[in-house]
C-alpha cells in the first residue's frame, strides 16, 4: 500500500534523528506498521483463503490479524468507524510484484457483526462504479454490493466488508483487484439491505437520495454524514439502528430536507432518546407541555418534526414548511421502493 | 458539557457555545473575551506550486522539491537566499523538532528530507534536529518546532491539517473529536509547546479532500503545492479553502465537511492563535497556477 510505504519512508527519514526514549503514545500510535498476530494464530475465525498469486502480484504467507485491541495501532482514529459497526476483526494481506513499478495491492477484510454492519460501512460512501461480484450478474440497485474507483474496490459480502486497493491503478491492477474482490465474496451475496430501510417514510411526491443514504449505529457516523450535535443526543449504540438521507419534494433540484430514522431495542429507549433530542436540539419544545410523542418546531433552516412510534423515532429536519415536515414523519415506509 | 448542535453552527452563536464547553475554562474565558473584540491581525501565507514535482505515478522529484522549498522560505521571509531564510528562523543553538503527519495521507518523507537538508545547510547540527511527533515530551525537548502536516480532510475533526497536528500532545486526543475539534488550538498553547512553532509548512503535494477514515484515491489529487506561514491559523485557513473548493468541484455543488472544521475559526476567535479571515491574509503565490482553487 502506497500510504504504508510512505509512512515507512517517513520513519526512515526521522529515525536517524534523535528518537531515543520516545515511546509512542498509547492512544495515538506510532507511524510504524501495526502490531498484529498472524491470522492463523488469532482468535475470531480462520483467515479467508485467497490466491497466493494474482497476475504478477504475490502475497505474503503470513497475513496480519487486527482486532479491536489493535485497530488503533493500524489506522489511528479511523478505528472508531469500524468499532461503531460492531467490528470483530480485520485481516490484512499485501500483494507485491517482482517489478516494483507495478505497485502493490492491499487487501483488508473486515469481519463484522452482521450483514447490516457491512452494509453500513459501504453506505458511508456510495460513490464509484458499481460492480457485480458475480461475474455473470449485474450490480445490485439501488445499493450495489461493490464499488470501484481509482484503484480501490470496496465491497460487502454477507457479514464481510472489504477494501482492495492497488497503489498504482492500471488495467492490469484493476483486473486483479476485481478478481480478489470476487474471491473474497466467494459466492456470498451482498445481501439484502437492512430491514430498517423498508420503514423509512416516503410520502407521495417525495424522493429520497439512495446515494446519500447512510446506515449507522454511532453519532460519529451520523455526524460524518450530517452534523447534528457534538454529543450523542439520540441514545445511539451497537444495539440501535439508524438511517439518514436527503429527501426532496417535487423537483430533484429542489430544497433538500434531512430525514433520520432510528430503531431502538425498546419503546422506553426510544422515548428516552426523544427526550434527550428535544432537550438538546429543540429546547423550546422541551419546555412545552402536551404530547411528547410528536411535534414540530421552527428551526434556523426551516422546520423540524419528530415522531415516536413505539421503538421507532423519526426526525425530519431542514424542511421548507411545517406541513411538509409533519408529512415526512407521519408517512409510512414503502419497503424501500421509494429509495 | 453542553452539546454543540447544528443549530448553534447555523445561528453563528458558536463562539459562546464553545466557550461554555471548553475543557480549560480559564483559558477559554480569556480567549473568548479576547476574540470578541480582537485587534486586527495580519499574516503572510506563501503558496508555491510546481507541475514537475510529481510524475504520473505520484513520485516526488527531489531536486524540484528542493527548489520549491527554497522558493517558499525566501518568499516567506523576504530574504534573498534559502540559507539566509532558514538562518533567520533557526539558530545553531536551537533544538528543532519536526512534527509530521503520520497517518491518513502522511507527510511525504521527501519533504522531511528536504527540510533536514536545509536546516543542516543553515548550520543546525544534525543531532539537534528531532522528530517531535508523539507525546508532549517530544516538543518539550525542543527549543523550536516546524509543523509539517499534509493537507487533508478528517472524518473525526473535519479538517486534519495544522490545528490537528499537535493533538498527540494532549493526554486524551479523543476529546477533540467531532465538533469538539473547535478546541484543538488548546494543544498549541500547552506548556512546552506554546510559542515554539516558527514555521508551518503544509505538504500540499497530494492532498486528500474527503475525510476517510482511510485514504481513498478518488479523493486525492496532485495539487503539487507547498503552503507556508508563521501563522498556523492562516495556513489552515488557506488549506481549508483549497479543500472546500476541490470538494465543490468534484460534486458540482456545495459539499460541506462534516463534522464542521470549527477548529480553524475558533483558533482565531477563541484562542487568538492567528487569523482565519482571508481579508487579513496576504497570499503570496509562485509557480504553477492551473487549478489553484484559491
Amino acid at each position: 500500500m502506497r500510504e504504508v510505504q510512505r509512512v515507512l519512508k517517513v520513519l526512515a527519514v526521522l529515525v536517524p534523528m534523535v528518537l531515543v526514549g520516545c515511546a509512542p503514545p498509547a492512544d495515538e500510535p506510532s507511524a510504524g506498521p501495526a502490531t498484529a498476530a498472524p491470522a492463523s494464530e488469532a482468535a475470531g475465525g480462520p483467515m479467508i483463503d485467497l490466491p497466493k498469486q494474482v497476475g504478477p502480484w504475490e502475497r505474503a504467507d503470513s497475513p496480519k490479524r487486527i482486532t479491536a485491541a489493535t485497530i488503533f495501532d493500524y489506522m489511528n482514529g479511523g478505528g472508531e468507524l469500524y468499532l461503531a459497526y460492531r467490528f470483530n476483526h480485520l485481516d490484512v494481506l499485501e500483494y507485491k510484484a517482482a517489478d516494483a513499478s507495478l505497485g502493490t495491492i492491499l487487501v483488508e477484510i473486515y469481519q463484522m457483526g452482521s450483514s447490516d454492519d457491512a452494509f453500513g460501512l459501504l453506505s458511508t460512501d456510495w460513490g464509484g462504479e458499481p460492480v457485480a461480484l458475480d461475474p455473470a450478474g449485474h450490480p445490485q440497485t439501488p445499493f450495489p454490493e461493490a464499488l470501484y474507483g481509482a484503484g480501490l474496490l470496496r465491497l460487502r459480502a454477507g457479514d464481510l466488508y472489504a477494501r482492495v486497493l492497488a497503489s498504482l491503478e492500471s488495467p492490469g491492477s484493476r483486473e486483479q483487484v476485481l478478481a480478489l474482490g470476487r474471491a473474497i465474496a466467494n459466492g456470498r451475496q451482498g445481501g439484502a439491505p437492512p430491514e430498517l430501510l423498508s420503514q423509512v417514510p416516503v410520502p407521495a411526491g417525495w424522493s429520497l437520495r439512495s446515494d446519500r443514504l447512510v446506515f449507522f449505529r454511532s453519532h460519529l457516523v451520523l455526524n460524518s454524514a450530517y452534523f447534528l450535535a457534538s454529543g450523542d443526543i439520540l441514545g445511539l449504540g451497537s444495539d440501535v439502528e439508524g438511517v439518514t438521507t436527503e429527501c426532496r419534494a417535487g423537483r430533484a433540484d429542489g430544497r433538500a430536507a434531512r430525514l433520520i430514522v432510528v430503531k431502538y431495542p425498546s419503546a422506553d429507549r426510544a422515548a428516552a432518546a426523544l427526550r434527550t433530542f428535544r432537550d438538546a436540539y429543540l429546547p423550546e419544545t422541551a419546555k412545552a407541555a402536551g404530547d411528547e410523542g410528536e411535534g414540530t418546531a421552527p428551526i434556523e433552516e426551516g422546520w423540524a418534526a419528530y415522531r415516536r412510534n413505539g421503538a421507532m423515532l423519526t426526525l425530519a429536519l431542514d424542511v421548507a414548511t411545517r406541513d411538509a415536515a409533519r408529512t415526512l414523519v407521519e408517512a409510512r415506509g414503502r419497503s424501500g421502493a421509494g429509495l | 458539557m453542553r452539546n454543540i448542535t447544528r443549530r448553534d453552527f447555523v445561528r453563528g452563536t458558536l463562539g459562546s457555545v464553545v466557550a461554555g464547553s471548553a475543557l480549560t475554562p480559564a483559558v477559554a474565558a480569556a480567549a473568548c473575551q479576547a476574540g470578541a473584540q480582537r485587534p486586527p491581525r495580519s499574516a503572510r501565507v506563501v503558496l508555491v506550486r510546481d507541475e514537475a514535482v510529481l510524475n504520473a505515478a505520484h513520485d516526488v522529484d527531489i531536486a524540484c522539491l528542493d527548489r520549491m522549498l527554497a522558493e517558499t522560505v525566501t518568499r516567506m521571509t523576504g530574504l534573498k537566499t534559502s540559507q539566509a531564510a532558514w538562518q533567520s528562523l533557526f539558530k545553531p543553538t536551537d533544538t528543532v523538532g519536526l512534527v509530521a503527519t503520520a497517518h491518513l495521507n502522511p507527510t511525504h518523507p521527501e519533504l522531511l528530507g528536504a527540510v533536514v537538508r536545509s536546516l543542516v545547510d543553515a548550520g543546525i547540527p544534525r543531532g539537534q534536529i528531532l522528530s517531535a511527533q508523539g507525546r508532549i515530551d517530544k516538543p518539550r525537548a525542543c527549543t523550536a518546532l516546524i509543523a509539517i502536516p499534509a493537507l487533508k480532510a478528517h472524518w473525526l475533526t473535519g479538517l486534519g491539517t495544522v490545528m490537528k497536528l499537535y493533538i498527540t500532545y494532549s493526554d486524551t486526543p479523543s476529546r477533540y473529536h467531532d465538533a469538539q475539534n473547535a478546541n484543538l488550538a488548546e494543544t498549541w498553547l500547552l506548556p512546552g509547546v506554546k510559542g515554539k512553532t516558527r514555521l508551518v509548512l503544509v505538504d500540499a503535494l497530494r492532498p486528500l479532500c474527503d475525510k476517510g477514515p482511510q485514504p481513498d484515491p478518488r479523493y486525492m489529487w496532485d495539487y503539487k503545492g507547498l503552503i507556508a506561514s508563521a501563522d498556523p491559523v492562516a495556513a489552515d485557513t488557506v488549506g481549508l479553502r483549497i479543500i472546500t473548493a476541490k470538494r465543490r468541484a468534484l460534486r458540482g455543488e456545495e459539499w460541506p465537511l462534516s463534522p464542521p472544521p470549527l477548529c480553524v475559526q475558533m483558533a482565531d476567535e477563541k484562542f487568538g492563535l492567528g487569523t482565519s479571515r482571508m481579508g487579513e491574509i496576504e497570499l503570496v503565490r509562485a509557480g504553477w497556477t492551473a487549478e489553484a482553487l484559491i
